[in-house]
């Protein structure tokens, strides 16, 4: 039931574009309605031909094919929408096609000039001239009483005579006034111009009766043929609710130079009014979970305001997962807006840090350029060290790239991992030398000093040929600072760094002891 | 609509910077307009005749109600624009979004759900559903942990997740059969190298290859895709992995900085790098199944292309490549892939997703567009 309302809505919406193209974008000086209006006719409503069809396919031969009761609906239909050779045609199936009636009608049908979309003024002179002597044929041959053995015949040569007669039947065989319309400027107006349809769609109407029932689609093609551009526009934001078609009509309107006609010769204004048609439609679908990337792409055409729209939807359309984020940062990419895609790359990163996923929150803060964001997931990640001697983000430390400069933590963290690494995979000389760095060169964080001490003692116990006894001294010294400090400040709780310590401090001292005077000896054996 | 105007260019549109070599070229033989699709796949074939009509899958995503379809296009068929000449043969509700989806040869489907779920079904007698291995990736909190890549082989399958775990299941169990912490950020891909030995990619751009009978958490090799852009280190996400059907050294992957990278594991720190062509993060590239020495790739920037990585026919004498060269081992260097357009880029929605059979090629187009191709050799 939807499709089928909707599907009879994108009818209407085609069968108004079509019209609006003929009459608007198509049109010039040099080029001719009628042609037009009867090949618009044509397209949508060619039920004239599908019963010819069916006519010609049901013959047998039993019966003529005149006998078939749609044989002259159908050749008036066509001949009303102006397909005068297939009429002509379906005319030479019947079976006294060659008595004089049917015979002269063909041969009128066979003469009847038809006039091209194009050329200007002296084809239109020309076709005049041929009308009017053809005009002067059919009703020579009505006159002489041809027609009076097929009532048929006679109805129709009165149809291409342009005879008041014919009015009724073209009424009756009419089932919309713009059909009716059509039928009536082919035959009485050929050479009608543009400005003068308004008049005739009025009057169209009016023989329908159409003043008090008019549907939306005949306001709007009432509007086209009187070139009320504004009515069009109005009326079909109410027909079609999304907005989609008013949009587009006064986009077309706008790229062909029409619409500021519309809005009394301001350009400003047509172009506000296209702009904010675009927002309104733009920020519809960007509500939309489906389409709201095809939302983002219609508001790319509606200037700066656009892109501060877009701008907010995409810092405020929270992401739903990685995917998700992905694909906004990917928008945010495509038109450089770089604010939106700090915010989220933050909004990400803090809720992996809520999850205490800290290897995505850390790598989301990166990505953002979120230095404060970056240094306190990577003060978490040294606290979990601190606590655990393990930690769950090596994979990602090692190719941090030139981002990491932007936070001590970080750098500690990363200098940190690279001891580690190197350590483990047997490069002692370079891991202990990083080692001393990071205890000597205050960056590590005063909670962290405790583990640093600690693998000092376990790298003095395991390679002390790498240490010289200036570096171990110095090492001792940081030692003494931090439980000299604590004792000054009476700290006894059980965060504290000394407290870390606890146990393990006289196991520290002495090994450093040790190995300062083992570093000591070695190194006067060397001189 | 706008798009059937735009069908009627001529398919053989290739990019200004590159010709069209040899003899291959592609006609349009279906097309559908319908739901956002996120994963096309054929469904392999015992026979491989021209001929033949193909059956593949489409999965949807972000759709009010998701559905995994199974099409039959017959590549013998003329096609009109007014038409369709894609059958639908039957489709199936799905609550979730696809996420990826893979087919073996024995005609079990795979698909990842963006609950962090991995559901198989079965093609043959009909399309239906088999089991779900539920909440196989989890997440504390708001964000959702989707099951980003699937891979199978034989029964083994495997798992990727927004957790950063590499899941091994098998299809005759119900119970996952292990679980990696394999990355501390989410794993975006997975393929199967060997059997027991598995390639992951993660948002990072590190692809580690996994032997699934060790016991520790540690890949045993890892690659990078990072590259310096400028001044900036730049990380794309590793979208798409493949391996080679025959030439288990090489793979392939597609990155979020619109880079194709092949890599030749035997000497893997100079992959061959094709760049500078997609204009967004790439979201597929395949090894193609029957045209050995081709590539296809498609981006969220709206392109879809071929790339005929085999060797010149007439080698020229800035390029003298001898004929017995192995055309990938001297693509990048001694010579470059000729690369067509497969889809008019008209707009620059994502092409999400390629399947391909020995004959045709179908692309998913955002927003809810199927566009089938058929190989003629000219």
């Amino acid at each position: 039931m939807e499709t089928l309302h909707l599907s009879s809505i994108f009818f209407s919406l085609e069968l108004i574009f079509h019209l609006a193209e003929i009459l608007n974008l198509d049109h010039s000086q040099t080029s001719h309605m009628v042609p037009k209006l009867q090949e618009w006719i044509q397209y949508y409503f060619n039920e004239s031909s599908d019963l010819a069809d069916s006519v010609i396919k049901s013959r047998d031969d039993k019966s003529p094919v005149e006998c078939n009761p749609d044989f002259w609906p159908a050749v008036t239909g066509l001949i009303m929408t102006a397909q005068c050779k297939e009429a002509r045609r379906l005319l030479g199936l019947h079976s006294k096609k060659e008595t004089p009636a049917i015979r002269t009608l063909r041969q009128l049908l066979h003469s009847k000039p038809e006039l091209q979309s194009s050329g200007g003024a002296s084809v239109a002179i020309n076709f005049s001239v041929q009308w009017e002597a053809w005009l002067k044929e059919v009703r020579n041959q009505l006159i002489s009483g041809v027609f009076s053995t097929n009532q048929h015949c006679l109805e129709l040569a009165e149809l291409l005579a342009g005879d008041n007669k014919a009015e009724k039947l073209v009424y009756e065989n009419s089932e919309t006034w713009y059909k009716f319309l059509v039928t009536y400027v082919s035959y009485w107006k050929p050479t009608v111009e543009s400005f003068r349809l308004g008049e005739i769609a009025r009057k169209s109407m009016e023989r329908f009766g159409m003043d008090s029932q008019m549907k939306a689609v005949d306001k709007i093609l009432l509007a086209l043929f009187e070139s009320d551009l504004y009515q069009v526009i109005e009326s079909l934001q109410e027909f079609a609710e999304s907005g989609w078609a008013s949009l587009h009509m006064t986009d077309l309107l706008y790229h062909a130079g029409l619409l500021s006609n519309v809005v009394g010769q301001d350009n400003k204004i047509a172009e506000n009014l296209r702009t904010d048609l675009i927002i309104q439609f733009g920020t519809l679908l960007a509500a939309n979970d489906c389409v709201w990337r095809t939302g983002l792409s219609y508001l790319d055409f509606a200037g700066s305001q656009g892109v501060g729209h877009i701008n907010l939807i995409l810092q405020s359309r929270g992401p739903k997962s990685a995917k998700d984020a992905e694909i906004l940062l990917y928008e945010a990419g495509k038109r450089n807006l770089v604010k939106a895609e700090r915010t989220i790359c933050s909004v990400v990163s803090r809720q992996y840090l809520m999850e205490k996923r800290l290897g995505s929150a850390l790598m989301w803060a990166i990505k953002g350029e979120n230095h404060s964001l970056a240094s306190s997931v990577a003060e978490l990640v040294l606290r979990e060290m601190a606590v655990n001697d393990e930690y769950s983000i090596s994979d990602v430390l090692p190719d941090l790239g030139t981002s990491i400069i932007s936070s001590g933590h970080l750098v500690f963290l990363v200098k940190y991992n690279e001891y580690l690494t190197k350590y483990h995979d047997g490069n002692r000389k370079e891991a202990v030398n990083i080692l001393i760095d990071l205890i000597t060169s205050g960056l590590a964080p005063p909670y962290f000093i405790p583990v640093l001490l600690k693998k000092s003692a376990q790298a003095a116990k395991e390679a002390v040929k790498e240490f010289n006894s200036t570096d171990l001294s110095n090492i001792l010294g940081v030692l003494e600072e931090l439980v000299v400090t604590a004792h000054i400040n009476g700290t006894k709780d059980a965060n504290s760094a000394v407290a870390c310590l606890e146990g393990s401090e006289r196991e520290i001292r002495e090994v450093l002891a040790q190995s300062i005077c083992q570093a000591e000896i070695a190194e006067l054996a060397k001189m | 609509m706008m798009l059937s105007e735009v069908e009627r260019l001529n398919l053989n549109n290739v990019s200004s910077r590159m010709p069209q070599h040899g003899g291959k070229s592609w006609k349009k033989i279906g097309f559908h307009s319908g739901k956002k699709t996120s994963k096309v796949r054929f469904v392999p074939s015992k026979t491989k005749h021209d001929n033949d009509v193909g059956v593949f899958l489409s999965a949807t995503y972000e759709e009010e109600k998701n559905e995994l379809c199974m099409w039959s296009v017959d590549p013998m068929a003329q096609f009109e624009e007014s038409g369709e000449k894609l059958n639908l043969k039957c489709s199936l509700n799905c609550e979730f979004d696809c996420v990826d989806m893979k087919i073996s040869d024995s005609g079990r489907v795979f698909l990842c759900w963006s609950d962090g779920s991995c559901g198989m079904f079965t093609v043959y007698p009909t399309l239906q559903p088999s089991f779900t291995w539920q909440n196989l990736h989890r997440s504390g909190g708001q964000l959702h942990c989707a099951c980003r890549g699937v891979d199978v082989m034989g029964e083994d399958v495997v798992t990727v997740g927004d957790d950063g775990k590499l899941i091994l299941l098998n299809s005759y169990n119900q119970t996952p059969v292990k679980s990696i912490d394999a990355s501390s950020v989410g794993l975006t891909s997975v393929c199967f190298s060997k059997h027991n030995e598995v390639v992951t990619g993660n948002s990072r751009g590190q692809i580690a290859f996994w032997d699934l009978r060790n016991e520790g958490g540690k890949p045993t090799g890892v690659l990078c895709l990072s590259r310096l852009r400028g001044e900036k280190t730049v990380h794309p996400t590793a979208n798409s992995l493949e391996k080679h059907p025959t030439r288990t050294h090489l793979l392939l992957s597609g990155g979020s900085d619109g880079c194709v990278t092949l890599w030749d594991l035997r000497n893997a720190k100079f992959p061959v790098e094709f760049e500078r062509t997609h204009t967004g993060p790439v979201l597929e590239a395949h090894f193609h199944p029957e045209m050995q020495e081709c590539i296809v790739s498609c981006s969220s920037s709206g392109d879809a292309f071929l790339w005929d990585c085999s060797l010149p026919s007439t080698p020229s004498t800035f390029n003298p490549v001898a004929n017995d060269q192995d055309a990938w081992s001297s693509v990048g260097r001694a010579h470059h892939p000729q690369v067509t357009t497969l889809l008019p880029k008209v707009t620059e929605t994502s092409v999400t997703s390629l399947a391909l059979s020995h004959n045709m090629i179908v692309c998913s187009k955002d927003p809810g567009f199927l566009f089938v191709y058929k190989k003629q050799l000219n």
